[in-house]
């Protein structure tokens, strides 16, 4: 937790010792949203640990509440219809959701940043990518105009882009995708945060660029010792980057474990049905695996477990109990009544 | 007073209510726009009435209230460009001297409609809810009026002269700002960066001002150029209803007002004169809006 354990790298597995302090925890998360057709709950119960210099995918298909759960955390819920019903998050032992605005104004993009999907339409077209890298430096640094674009001059070149001083003074759409990115990510690293909140942060760019940009944060996170939560909903990115991963599904939390446990031996059927859909190289078949069914709308929920209906082992009980995340072995919590709490 | 219109308030970069931009956008801007015959005319048209109205007393042949008898109602003539009115007064001159009113009268009053309409529309927008409701339904209600009634009667109750032509004006002009600037928001805040803003930790009215605001700029200009023109034309009836600036004071609507009599007596000059010059000037603030309209896009814009 001090400056002198920057250097170390980030703990591929459950690192023990002094490191297992979360920065940041959330703990049983509930956000209702309001609509027209009545409240519904897209997260219900999420918890997580984030661990200083560790990187923990959040996976799911869309509308299963993984970005909820991220502006839940960043207090940046549209606040007309939504709101936190339950759980708590705390960053630092810190709880945020006591703070006041401005305390969280003072967080935000300073010691905790986000990168979203869209580099496309994250940058502000008015603005020079000079300025726009300025803007968190004399924001929360409080650096001059000058000191802020000789850093954002720094910050371009740390994120792997060839003449930085010339790019200070282009328009975003002069940029390609993946600079884009590298600008976005430069603007959440200006500050060195203690959390990167990353939002599918590659679902717009073409291959070769994920990669490169996965590469990035990667480097980024060594160098500073930032605890990154790559939201995703691809476990072929989860596999390159993550330490530990959550699936998400449904606006729960079915799976938790280690990534290389979680690929190994994965334990809830849904996670199963995502490794089985994967496209793998040396496999022969010519058509993927697919899960049956669809995702519950979030009105109409199942009242046992969320994934009974497209469930390929679902037996009778799954229909009526609601079924908890328990810990099922060493460092693994899943969400299914096939797999009961290990002692 | 009038007298202290500035050469850069008629140019187009200064629009009322508008930052600073940087010279180097502006020159960009400005070679575009350059290259298009029509805005290039409308620039010209409001250049030289500037500078007219500017150089008045240096250019003006002759005093502009001064009356003289002698040579009252002289048709148009190598002395008198434009002929003399009723008081002998030279309708050249006057035209001049107007113009400096006019442009003073349509700057302040779309300034006013910029500076109010502009941040309630924003603010409208961005808080929505019954606030915003309120404030837009408010709008709506102005815009309910037909403008002119609407100006006469604004001008009417804070009694005649330049100043209440001017709020008047203004006033009348509020509504379509806040409107423009209503639905620019809308869609503005629903943009990632504006998120990516909040995220960076920005105030809402940092966001409004760094975000907002630019993207919001390029229609507002081209409104506030549209707008020039409505404003001239209404100080202008204004002033020939006897609600705006008072005779003797030269101004166009002044004129017109004076010499509506002498139309159907054949000094047909009297009218005309005048007429134009506030036609010429409104061609003029169009053509520049229509092609800042085609300019002023940022997907046009590059860092060279």
């Amino acid at each position: 937790m001090t400056s002198t354990d920057r250097a170390a790298g980030p703990p591929r597995s459950g690192a023990p010792g002094g490191a297992a302090e979360p920065v940041l925890r959330v703990e049983d998360l509930r956000v209702g949203f309001r609509t027209s057709r009545g409240a519904i709950t897209p997260v219900d119960g999420v918890s997580l640990e984030l661990r200083r210099g560790e990187t923990l995918g959040l996976v799911g298909e869309s509308g299963c509440g993984k970005s909820v759960t991220s502006l839940s955390i960043m207090r940046l819920l549209p606040r007309d219809t939504a709101r936190v019903t339950g759980g708590c998050i705390s960053f630092g032992g810190q709880d945020l959701a006591e703070l006041s605005e401005r305390r969280m104004r003072a967080i935000r993009g300073n010691r905790i940043a986000m990168i979203f999907q869209e580099p496309m339409t994250s940058l502000n077209p008015a603005f020079t990518i000079g300025d726009q890298l300025a803007e968190p430096l004399r924001r929360h640094l409080g650096m001059s105009r000058a000191q802020a674009r000789a850093r954002a001059v720094d910050a371009l070149g740390q994120v792997g882009i060839s003449r930085p001083a010339r790019l200070v003074g282009q328009y975003p759409h002069e940029l390609s995708g993946g600079m884009r990115q590298r600008v976005m990510i430069a603007m959440a690293m200006a500050c060195e945060p203690e959390v990167l909140i990353a939002d599918e942060p590659t679902t717009a760019l073409d291959v070769t660029i994920q990669a490169q940009i996965l590469e990035l944060i990667r480097d980024l996170q060594e160098a500073t010792g930032t605890a990154v939560l790559l939201i995703t909903h691809d476990l072929g990115v989860v596999a390159e980057t993550c330490d530990r991963v959550a699936v998400m599904y449904s606006g729960q939390i079915v799976e938790q474990a280690d990534v290389g446990r979680l690929f190994a031996e994965p334990r809830h059927p849904y996670t199963r049905g995502l490794l089985r859909s994967l496209p793998a190289m040396n496999a022969g078949a010519d058509r993927l695996a697919l899960i049956p069914g669809s995702v519950p709308p979030p009105d109409d929920l199942p009242p046992g477990c969320r994934f009974a209906p497209r469930c390929d082992r679902r037996f009778a009980g799954c229909d009526h109990t609601r079924v908890p995340l328990v810990p099922t072995g060493e460092d693994h919590d899943t969400r299914c009544l096939l797999y009961p709490e290990a002692s | 007073m009038p007298d202290t219109t500035t050469p850069a308030s008629a140019a187009p970069g200064a629009a009322p209510g508008a930052p600073a931009a940087r010279p180097r956008r502006d020159a960009g801007t400005l070679r575009l726009l350059l290259r298009k015959p029509l805005p290039t005319a409308g620039l010209a048209i409001i250049l030289a009435w500037t500078v007219l109205g500017l150089l008045a007393p240096l250019v003006a042949p002759f005093e502009p209230n001064r009356p003289d008898t002698a040579i009252k109602l002289l048709a148009p003539s190598a002395e008198h460009w434009f002929g003399t009115d009723s008081y002998g007064r030279d309708i050249f001159t006057r035209v001049l001297y107007g113009a400096r009113l006019t442009l003073w009268t349509g700057l302040i009053g779309v300034g006013i409609s910029f500076a109010v309409g502009v941040p309630l529309g924003a603010i409208a927008a961005f808080r929505g809810g019954r606030l915003g409701g309120a404030v837009m339904r408010l709008m709506d209600a102005l815009l309910a009026f037909p403008q002119l009634i609407l100006a006469m009667a604004i001008a009417a109750s804070l009694g005649p002269g330049l100043l209440s032509a001017m709020i008047a004006v203004g006033v009348v002009g509020i509504p379509e700002f806040a409107r423009i600037m209503y639905g620019l928001t809308l869609s503005l805040k629903e943009r990632e960066f504006i998120e990516a803003g909040r995220a960076l930790g920005l105030t809402t009215p940092a966001i409004l001002v760094r975000h907002v605001f630019p993207n919001a700029l390029a229609p507002l200009l081209v409104r506030a150029s549209l707008g020039m023109g409505f404003a001239i034309l209404t100080a202008a009836s204004l002033s020939f209803l006897g609600l705006g600036v008072q005779p003797p004071t030269p101004e166009w609507g002044v004129m017109i007002s004076e010499a509506r009599g002498y139309i159907i007596t054949g000094e047909w000059w009297l009218a005309t004169f005048p007429g134009l010059a506030i036609a010429t000037s409104i061609l003029g603030f169009n053509l520049l809006g229509d092609g800042l309209r085609d300019v002023l896009d940022p997907r046009l814009r590059t860092s060279r």
